[in-house]
């Protein structure tokens, strides 16, 4: 008796925890899709000029810090408006790609129709969130 | 030998005493102030007045030093540079958008310890932050930009 009731009290423990640990991924995968994603077109700019020193593992650290392309979708608003407007600003500057590693890798290169609409996704984007 | 090094070296000294310097100008009223307009945690605003304003605003507090040539040199430089990166006297003139750069710029030097300036806090023993300090102001830094979202 005492056996079947513990055994009893184990599986509804467990059940009870699977439950809990199912809901929080869907949480979580909610969250991910509800929150920001890279349009097509930019992720692809990204990928080829910015993402080999602005992503989670780079050696970059100050590069990584200012801005993390893994890490933007878990950014808050306001974080991810500033940023956004960073990468405008960098842009229009022709600050980033920085020159020296330009020099190492010319394929890295924006070009102007690149900068154009890489500037004005972050300017509009920015603005959106800012309105919303 | 070493008489005729200390001639040259105060020599030199009081020559570039003579050169001009121009350290940028204190003013007492600034009505777009960030602490004077806004609702800031007191901590905060100590830490604002201790480790930022000197060059961070229009409130410079110049100590006697900074007249005195080479190091007028250094403040002026700093000071003039400081302002210009951001000035909170003026904070009430920026955009939500400039507010909020400004609050992230200010987590990043914070983070990558940048700033204070290395330099600053060795005359200045109180504008150093601590660990716990750094966390108080980054904790600050975020909110209020949650509340400039809003």
């Amino acid at each position: 008796m005492k056996t079947a009731l513990t055994l009893i009290a184990l599986l509804t423990l467990a059940l009870g925890l699977s439950s809990f640990e199912y809901s929080n991924s869907t949480y979580t995968s909610f969250e991910e899709v509800d929150t920001f994603q890279l349009p097509e077109n930019i992720n692809t700019i990204f990928q080829n000029s910015c993402y080999g020193c602005h992503n989670n593992d780079a050696k970059a650290k100050k590069a990584k810090m200012k801005f993390n392309i893994d890490k933007l979708s878990s950014l808050k608003k306001s974080k991810l408006v500033s940023k956004l407007n960073k990468v405008a600003k960098e842009v229009k500057n022709d600050d980033m790609p920085t020159e020296k590693i330009l020099e190492k890798y010319p394929k890295m290169a924006l070009s102007s129709e690149q900068k154009e609409v890489l500037i004005s996704w972050a300017e509009s984007t920015a603005a959106a969130l800012l309105a919303e | 030998m070493l008489k005729k090094f200390f001639y040259i070296f105060f020599g030199l000294l009081i020559l570039i005493q003579f050169v001009p310097v121009n350290l940028p100008e204190v003013r007492a009223e600034n009505p777009n102030d960030l602490v004077q307009n806004t609702s800031i945690d007191k901590d905060i605003v100590t830490m604002l007045k201790n480790s930022c304003y000197d060059c961070h605003s229009n409130e410079t507090v110049y100590p006697w030093y900074s007249y005195v040539a080479p190091v007028s040199f250094l403040v002026s430089r700093d000071t003039r540079v400081g302002r210009e990166k951001l000035n909170f006297s003026e904070w009430n003139t920026f955009s939500k958008l400039d507010k909020l750069s400004a609050l992230d710029d200010i987590a990043e030097a914070i983070e990558y310890g940048e700033m204070p300036m290395k330099i600053y806090p060795i005359t200045h023993l109180d504008a150093k932050l601590s660990d716990d300090d750094q966390e108080k102001f980054l904790e600050w830094a975020e909110s209020f930009a949650e509340m400039i979202m809003e």
